[in-house]
């Protein structure tokens, strides 16, 4: 595109040259039509076409500027108005001085043609015909004079005596001829003139009428002379007829001054004749000129204003970029002027400014990194992280705090910790158990609380920090979330194997000599007792036998508790087991009603049979035990298989219709001891949640609607033999 | 006549009336206008033949020139005019365009001379010169071409078909330049005969 305008302005500048030399040479050709005159139509219409060819620029450039206006690009309005201004500015004077131009012009050529030098010419010629046409008359009168000397003399006598005849008369060339023309002599003063100028036929038929003939003749290569013609007379009839022609010369001076006084006749009468056609002439000339200078001008003003208003359109251009956010725009510098100066502190601007844009998007980028970095580095904390704003909303967290916490954390972020606790109820636990931490002062705090996820009661320890503000103003809370339900319950277990094994060691040891020592005393006294002593003594040392045995079995239960035999894993069909265990219990109670709900999609899965027996036995008893002084006799056992967290897992549940479990042993139902039985050693649900957590389950007990009894729910995850054996070493080794 | 006759009959049975009526006003408004300016000013070739002279053939012309008033005055106001007289020897061909064997051009100038109130010619080939009292005269002068030679009569071969042909205008270039523009568009100075052939006979 600038490569085709720089040809056409190449080619206007060319055409504008070769325009101005073709009027140059039109204005010639009028003035003198010797120079140029055999081109003056070409040039006319060379000049045309050129005129044409300006016209079609111009209007080129017209077309363009107002698809720009149309289409609103910059700078065109400038251009329109600077074009305007230019051809007003330049087109106004032009046309001033054409008006002028013609007006001068036209007098001008009426001013040649003056009447008095009409006149004057006219007079001029009359007097130069005066002064020949009495030098003719004359000169007839001599040649009439010749020609009757000449009637006595016969053709063969002529030659002797033409030549002294014509050297007397002056006349340059003396012939006699018959009236058809024909020549009989002829005598010049040029020996080297051989053939006689003859006259015409016109002449010679005027001669034959009579007529004598006197007339000033151009000769060629020899100028003006006067021609004179006359009959000879003739005498006899026998005698032909002849003529005779006298060529006189004018003399030079004469001859001069005649051709002069012709030609300024002449070139008056033409320049008179032409004088309208002059006049057409040079309007046409001067109206080309004026066109030419008012197209050219034109065209040169919007070369010229597209030039001046390309840096200012660019500039717009550059702006329209920078405000859409392309920092890296860079303007072609037009020049050293103000306007160049304008356009490189607008280059250093946007170099500048994309300068800061690359290092702001370094800093983002480094802050994203960091960012990242830091989410990497809580995403590996086993501990959550929950990090409140000054108005207790979540910014940031981790997603051990989502899981710790049983919420789906992510999708509250920004929302305050007031919201979600009104959604989920183990948060509203959470809220609870720190809302006198978050509003307190310290900087630093620890808070145990225990909330009920859907993994159950779980305790957590939180540990608190709050955030740098400025102006002394708190900017917000760092929480750090502890899962230590394991460690307690490993804690307590840990307790209660210490307390069983000693109680092993310091109880059972003296129970077998007790034991023993009152069988001795029944052996050794009691035949010898009397009747009525003995009554007395058996029933007293069966009690002491019976109480060591009941002893014996609670401290083995001890035993079992605080052992660890090795797990003996195969796989287990959990539907038989629970239905083998339920068949136990079936006829225990001919009250009970039993509803089992088993699941056919129950996989085979990893267990150790005899260990998962005693729990669903421990289970199914405490269910008994609970409903045995109910009204309502009612069990209801379901096995079902789901998947969460693409974790197969198998959930078990018994739910009986007994009193249900009081708040305040709720938090220590699995330790030890915990029961509210009269009869055993409370050590069932102790083993039982033992044994689940040896197979990576989960048990929970949880109350039914009030009044409607428990739920005891077991939740296996359905592992294949080697995993589970593989992960029960680890386990071990860990341990170890 | 005949040609508007049969344009109309041409036309009887695919135009109606009117447009006939049309066609024959303007036919013969067109052929008054034509007379009547050839009636005024133009130049027609009277008559054009040939002749061999001495192993030559040689062309011989009558022309009628009728110089309009424009003309007339010009010439009396000093602008010289000059005449091309062009004659040409072709050589037919059956399948092809004619062959232009020669063309030869005499060129007469005419002025008028003030002082002797006299009408110069000048044949511009050779300078001849002569001059006349009377245009009428220049004109008959010019008008008569008598045995101009063309071309050696051996060229013209008995089997082939030979035309001659002569055309006379006036030349516009040789006006002056003022006057040209005026003259390119006006019928009286585009003076002009049409060519007039004649076959070359043995």
């Amino acid at each position: 595109m600038r490569k085709s305008g720089q040809l056409i302005f190449r080619t206007g500048v060319v055409l504008f040259f070769l325009m101005l030399s073709s009027l140059l040479m039109m204005s010639n050709a009028l003035q003198d039509s010797s120079h140029f005159s055999d081109f003056y139509l070409g040039l006319l219409i060379f000049n045309t076409l050129g005129l044409l060819v300006l016209v079609v620029l111009i209007t080129l450039n017209l077309k363009r500027l107002i698809k720009q206006l149309r289409n609103r690009i910059p700078g065109a309005k400038m251009t329109i108005r600077m074009v305007a201004m230019f051809t007003v500015l330049s087109v106004t004077p032009v046309l001033v001085v054409y008006y002028f131009s013609l007006d001068f012009l036209i007098r001008g050529i009426d001013n040649w043609f003056d009447l008095r030098v009409e006149q004057a010419l006219n007079d001029s010629l009359d007097l130069s015909r005066q002064s020949l046409d009495t030098r003719m008359r004359d000169l007839l009168r001599r040649t009439k004079q010749m020609a009757e000397e000449l009637s006595d003399i016969t053709d063969a006598t002529i030659p002797f005596e033409i030549d002294d005849m014509r050297m007397k008369s002056g006349a340059k060339e003396l012939t006699l001829l018959t009236r058809q023309g024909t020549i009989i002599s002829s005598s010049a003063d040029d020996p080297f003139h051989l053939v006689p100028d003859r006259p015409s036929e016109t002449i010679l038929l005027q001669l034959q009428q009579g007529n004598n003939y006197t007339a000033l003749d151009t000769i060629r290569n020899a100028g003006l002379h006067i021609r004179v013609v006359v009959n000879v007379p003739t005498f006899s009839m026998e005698s032909e007829a002849r003529i005779i022609q006298a060529l006189y010369p004018v003399s030079e001076r004469i001859n001069q001054l005649a051709e002069s006084v012709q030609d300024a006749f002449i070139k008056y009468k033409e320049l008179s004749y032409l004088r309208e056609q002059l006049k057409k002439s040079f309007v046409i000339i001067l109206t080309l000129v004026l066109l030419f200078s008012i197209f050219s001008t034109v065209w040169a003003a919007f070369y010229t204003a597209r030039r001046l208003v390309e840096p200012v359109s660019n500039l717009v251009k550059g702006t329209q970029e920078v405000a859409q956010g392309n920092y890296t725009t860079q303007i072609p510098v037009p020049g050293n002027d103000e306007l160049g100066f304008l356009v490189a502190s607008f280059n250093e601007m946007t170099r500048k400014i994309a300068q800061a844009q690359d290092a702001v998007s370094r800093s983002r980028h480094e802050a994203e990194t960091q960012q990242a970095y830091l989410e990497a580095v809580l995403e590996t904390l086993s501990s959550g992280v929950l990090v409140l704003d000054q108005d207790n909303k979540v910014r940031t967290y981790n997603s051990c705090a989502g899981q710790i916490l049983g919420i789906p954390i992510a999708s509250h972020i920004g929302h305050s910790i007031e919201d979600i606790a009104e959604e989920y109820l183990s948060f509203k636990q959470f809220k609870e158990g720190l809302e006198l931490q978050l509003s307190s002062t310290h900087n630093n705090w620890r808070e145990q609380i225990a909330i009920t996820n859907s993994s159950g009661r779980i305790i957590l320890m939180c540990s608190g920090t709050t955030l740098p503000g400025t102006h002394n103003m708190q900017q917000g809370h760092v929480i750090v979330i502890d899962d230590i339900t394991a460690l307690i319950q490993g804690q307590r277990n840990a307790a209660w194997s210490e307390v069983a094994r000693r109680l092993a060691h310091e109880i059972k040891n003296p129970l077998t000599p007790i034991q023993l020592a009152t069988e001795r005393l029944r052996h050794k006294y009691l035949q010898g007792m009397r009747a009525d002593d003995t009554d007395t003594f058996d029933r007293l040392t069966n009690t002491i036998i019976q109480q060591v045995e009941a002893m014996k079995d609670m401290v083995n239960s001890f035993t079992d508790f605080s052992s660890t035999p090795e797990i003996n894993l195969q796989m287990t069909d959990i539907n038989d087991l629970l239905k083998e265990v339920i068949d136990l219990y079936a006829n225990l109670n001919s009250n009970a009603e039993i509803i089992t709900r088993l699941s056919d999609n129950i996989p085979l899965m990893a267990a150790d049979k005899g260990r998962l027996r005693q729990v669903f036995n421990n289970l199914l008893k405490n269910a008994f035990d609970a409903c045995d002084r109910c009204k309502v006799f009612r069990l209801e056992i379901s096995s079902d298989s789901m998947t969460e967290n693409n974790q197969k897992f198998v959930e078990i549940k018994i739910k009986d219709s007994g009193t249900g479990i009081t708040e305040d042993i709720m938090d220590r139902m699995f330790d030890p001891y915990a029961t509210t039985k009269t009869k055993g050693t409370g050590l069932g649900l102790a083993i039982v949640k033992k044994i689940v957590e040896e197979h990576k389950g989960l048990v929970m007990l949880v109350n039914n609607s009030p009044g409607d009894g428990a739920c005891a729910i077991v939740r296996l995850p359905v592992n294949e033999l080697n995993d589970q054996k593989s992960e029960n070493c680890a386990v071990n080794r860990k341990a170890i | 006549m005949v040609f508007i006759m049969h344009v109309c009959k041409k036309h009887k049975d695919i135009t109606t009336g009117r447009k006939i009526i049309h066609i024959h006003v303007l036919l013969l408004i067109f052929l008054f206008s034509r007379s009547s300016i050839a009636a005024t000013h133009g130049i027609n070739i009277e008559s054009a033949d040939g002749v061999i002279i001495e192993n030559m053939y040689s062309v011989n012309a009558n022309i009628s020139y009728q110089l309009g008033n424009e003309n007339r005055n010009a010439l009396e106001h000093g602008i010289p005019l000059e005449f091309d007289i062009e004659f040409r020897i072709k050589k037919h061909r059956p399948w092809f365009w004619d062959k232009i064997l020669i063309s030869k051009t005499i060129t007469f100038r005419l002025e008028h001379q003030p002082l002797s109130r006299n009408f110069l010619v000048t044949r511009l080939n050779d300078g001849d010169l002569e001059q006349f009292q009377k245009l009428e005269d220049v004109l008959e002068y010019i008008g008569k071409i008598r045995n101009f030679p063309m071309i050696d009569s051996a060229i013209l071969e008995p089997d082939g078909i030979f035309f001659a042909q002569v055309k006379i205008h006036l030349k516009i270039e040789a006006l002056p330049a003022p006057l040209r523009p005026l003259a390119y568009i006006s019928s009286e100075w585009r003076l002009s005969s049409p060519w007039q052939t004649w076959m070359i006979k043995e």
